[in-house]
């Protein structure tokens, strides 16, 4: 009796263990800045998917693209 | 006695939860890898092929790909006139490394591609990106995802998360129509883009008419939050919808490839790359998974880390 007890014991014991280890947060990598960055060179504090956003800004639809198609599309069905 | 049984009977009923736990998760886990295979495999139909990389490295950065474009409205359903002009492009912009900052370098959108498997020869570094206007409000896209048929993305306003996206794709009358939810500051709309041609678009070569009736489909038009498409990010996942057999968008999963450990880089490694004119950048590999980051000179080689 005892000794089952004892085991039903240290399996309890085992999985709190086992869920603490789960819980355990991941150490972040170092998001330590470089230090003796080179002064001649100059640093980019822009997100780079801003810079992307921009050069993706000229491709934009101007929005009379779905007239164009309308026109195409009347201009085919008259001629 | 009684003891005895009552402790036999606490004892079975711990094997058999533990059983039932073991068997749900393994039907989990083979519907997670079920999805990872079928997004992993659509995800590859966009990534970058060799033939996409310029001869050299470029100095300015440039629009590789636009994975869709377009205009339409969005529509508040509590409100039907409460509704806004969209004009939305997202896609895919080669940067020149140096473009990318110390904090942006870690970024999710980026992807570097490499002239041969081991990359140790040219690198060059894409960024997906997008924009979209409702109305006159400009809003940056961040943690983009794209696969042919759908599409969800972060906005952002003066570098602040502020809502999403998340559109499936429609074809209708021979027309692609990008169907879906757009969340500003707490606010759901209904949006529906119509889309536009562009030289630089990613054509699908399967565009069928998988739905039908996109009325069919209720109110089961994908919506996610911004925090869901984060956490799923930062977990190296992607958020993926998928469609039902009745061609009806589901619900906007999280689904994670088995990705390998990403081998960090050392801050000394760091001083040395950025002392020699090249930039760190990770970002994300074909598979969606993180990559490990590499450094990337001016000239575009990769820097041997010594």
């Amino acid at each position: 009796m005892k000794t089952f007890m004892a085991i039903f014991a240290l399996l309890l014991v085992a999985a709190m263990l086992f869920g603490c280890t789960q819980n355990i947060p991941q150490q972040p990598p170092s998001q330590q800045p470089p230090q003796g960055q080179p002064s001649g060179q100059p640093r980019v504090t822009t997100p780079v998917e801003d810079i992307a956003a921009q050069q993706l800004e000229s491709k934009l639809p101007s929005g009379y693209e779905n007239l164009t198609n309308l026109n195409d599309m009347l201009v085919n069905a008259t001629s | 006695m009684d003891r005895r049984i009552l402790f036999t009977g606490l004892a079975v009923l711990f094997l058999v939860t533990t059983i039932l736990a073991l068997s749900i998760n393994n039907t989990k886990l083979a519907n997670a890898a079920a999805n990872v295979a079928a997004v992993v495999s659509k995800w590859k139909a966009i990534a970058i092929s060799n033939q996409d990389l310029p001869k050299t490295v470029p100095t300015t950065s440039s629009v590789q790909a636009v994975f869709f474009t377009g205009t339409g409205i969005a529509v508040n359903p509590q409100d039907k006139l409460d509704f806004k002009y969209v004009n939305v492009i997202v896609g895919r912009v080669l940067v020149p490394s140096s473009s990318v900052s110390e904090d942006s370098s870690t970024s999710p959108d980026l992807e570097v591609k490499c002239t041969n498997s081991t990359g140790t020869g040219k690198c060059f570094v894409f960024v997906r990106a997008g924009l979209l206007y409702l109305d006159k409000d400009r809003y940056t896209l961040r943690n983009v995802d794209f696969d042919n048929e759908s599409a969800t993305a972060t906005l952002y306003s003066n570098g602040t998360e502020v809502g999403s996206l998340s559109v499936i794709k429609v074809d209708k009358m021979g027309r692609a129509i990008w169907a879906g939810t757009v969340t500003v500051r707490n606010l759901n709309y209904y949006t529906y883009i119509l889309g536009t041609n562009n030289s630089l678009l990613i054509t699908s070569a399967d565009l069928q008419d998988k739905v039908g009736n996109i009325k069919a489909c209720g109110q089961k038009l994908p919506s996610v939050n911004v925090t869901e498409i984060a956490n799923c990010k930062k977990n190296g996942g992607r958020i993926y919808i998928g469609r039902g057999e009745d061609g009806c968008p589901m619900a906007p999963t999280c689904v994670t490839a088995n990705c390998t450990k990403v081998t960090a880089i050392s801050v000394r490694e760091r001083i040395d790359c950025i002392s020699e004119g090249g930039t760190v950048v990770a970002g994300v590999d074909d598979e969606g998974c993180p990559a490990s980051p590499k450094c990337v000179l001016a000239s575009g080689e990769t820097r041997k880390v010594v």
